[in-house]
């Protein structure tokens, strides 16, 4: 059962950490959404777990950690949303060509890589439950997805979300992610076919038409909140609840069709009307919540169910710094090749 | 010249294409590969019974029969886990189908001082549910040397291959 008290003071603990081990990085340089994952390391089981187990305990016990990924979500499709609603369109059809070559290469480059090196690790690191294909599959599609949100978050710390690279990144880094997950609808099928929730054509059809209906056919309904707005210089409260309430709608049919939550808040993001005063007034509304109280709980808890004390001994240590090595080559190679040509 | 599309095209064609042919290559190259055999789970550990000396290192580390060992796998690596009275745990290997493992640092054993103790088993993958049985010796305890063991895997069946 929910314990208020201990959800409250988890928000507190994760609130201060992540602001000071965030303010700490972005003096060194490095974002401050890198330093919030840190914080969460640093309360969950590799360093507050280890050096002092009954309080980490009683600050996070396990049965608790469900509701704070249930907020911690709750956060995630609010500042997507609020970064589809800052998407610039005009610069990504200006750079499409781009868009498109560099978001496909930095899918297959790093699913290549990850391939190979699948081949070194399987013997190794599975065992006989799992089959080579879905065990490479599996180590593809972790290394070709992107971390959209932290990417978003960097983007936005910098201010370069409506630069023509933001732009790019951003819609790159979409394409990247709903390929990633379809992949893993595939893997799901493959490895666990009994665990399957739904076909993988739902998946993949399902997507396609939600995608084309939200940018063909809801946008132009969206339209009327802009109109509004421009008669009377601000919005009922009726109305940001019903902006919020179709996020979430469409936060709740793409993680129904197996992709995940935040696609379905940044698409309805994207869509919405793009007048500068509309984007400013509605963002002013809604990111301080989004931003400042429930973002740091998602990176900080990332961090949290982060236990580096599983990886051990030289072997499983040469093994972890060659997967990093391998997806970082793949993912920053196969992009930059990709950019530089187009 | 060539246009931005028929460039984008070529360079499509190039980076994207050759890179899935050699996704797919690869994905049959490595259907020949086998895993470790899966030993993962809980185990119901007995200890041969004519091992019941009262003072022994076995009452030292607060093992009674059967004792649950709990393995964590990653591939060829392992975490064993003997929940007696302390918690033991101990670093391993699988190679084929040989368990060894070690407790890293020595314990205080009632009987003869200070002891290591290290793991070695071989495994039925044939059997359903998945057996093994081995030895658990005691370094550098006069008194006990090593005793027999066998243990039965719970509730996981045996593992089959779909490829």
């Amino acid at each position: 059962m929910l314990n208020l008290t201990t959800l409250v003071l988890q928000i507190a603990v994760i609130i201060v950490v992540a602001r000071t081990v965030g303010v700490l990085f972005r003096q060194i340089g490095q974002p401050q959404v890198v330093g919030e994952m840190v914080a969460g390391i640093l309360l969950g089981p590799s360093l507050l777990g280890w050096a002092a187990p009954a309080a980490s305990a009683a600050l996070f016990p396990s049965s608790s950690l469900g509701y704070l990924n249930a907020l911690s979500q709750v956060g995630l499709i609010l500042f997507m949303f609020l970064v589809g609603l800052d998407l610039n369109p005009n610069e990504l059809k200006k750079e499409k060509h781009a868009a498109i070559l560099t978001s496909h290469v930095s899918i297959v480059a790093p699913f290549f890589l990850a391939a190979l090196l699948a081949l070194y690790l399987y013997p190794r690191l599975s065992d006989e439950s799992v089959t080579f294909t879905g065990f490479a599959l599996f180590l593809g599609a972790a290394m070709s997805i992107t971390a959209f949100p932290v990417l978003a978050r960097i983007l936005t710390e910098r201010n370069m979300q409506r630069t023509t690279l933001g732009t790019v990144a951003l819609a790159c880094a979409a394409v990247d992610d709903v390929t990633g997950w379809c992949v893993l609808a595939y893997i799901v099928i493959v490895v666990r076919a009994h665990q399957s929730t739904r076909p993988l054509w739902l998946t993949l059809t399902g997507s396609l038409t939600f995608a084309l209906v939200m940018i063909y056919g809801v946008r132009r309904l969206l339209r009327g909140f802009e109109v509004t707005f421009r008669k009377q210089r601000h919005l009922s409260e009726n109305l940001i609840a019903l902006i919020v309430l179709l996020a979430l709608l469409s936060a709740f049919i793409t993680e129904w069709l197996g992709i995940h939550v935040l696609f379905g808040s940044f698409l309805m993001g994207a869509i919405m009307p793009k007048d500068r005063t509309f984007v400013r007034y509605l963002t002013s509304k809604l990111e301080s919540t989004a931003v400042v109280l429930l973002l740091p709980v998602f990176f900080a808890l990332t961090g949290l169910r982060t236990s580096i004390s599983l990886v051990k001994g030289p072997a499983l240590w040469f093994c972890c710094a060659l997967i990093i090595l391998v997806a970082i080559a793949g993912k920053f190679g196969g992009s930059m090749i990709a950019a530089r040509i187009t | 010249m060539a246009t931005s599309k028929e460039k984008l095209f070529v360079s499509y064609a190039l980076l994207v294409g050759i890179p899935l042919l050699g996704v797919v290559s690869v994905l049959g190259a490595g259907r020949s590969l086998t895993a470790p055999l899966s030993v993962a789970g809980s185990w119901d550990l007995q200890i041969d019974s004519s091992f019941p000396q009262p003072q022994s290192c076995i009452t030292s580390l607060g093992f009674h029969n059967p004792t649950v060992l709990d393995i964590s796998q990653s591939g060829r690596y392992l975490t064993l886990t003997l929940n007696g009275q302390p918690k033991v745990e101990l670093e391993g290997t699988l190679q084929g189908k040989t368990v060894a493992a070690n407790l890293a640092t020595p314990f205080k054993a009632s009987c003869d001082g200070a002891a290591r103790l290290s793991l070695t088993a071989e495994v039925d993958s044939k059997a359903a549910p998945r057996m093994m049985s081995g030895i658990l010796k005691f370094d550098g305890c006069a008194s006990c040397g090593s005793v027999n063991f066998q243990a039965v895997r719970q509730g996981l069946p045996t593992a089959k291959r779909s490829e």
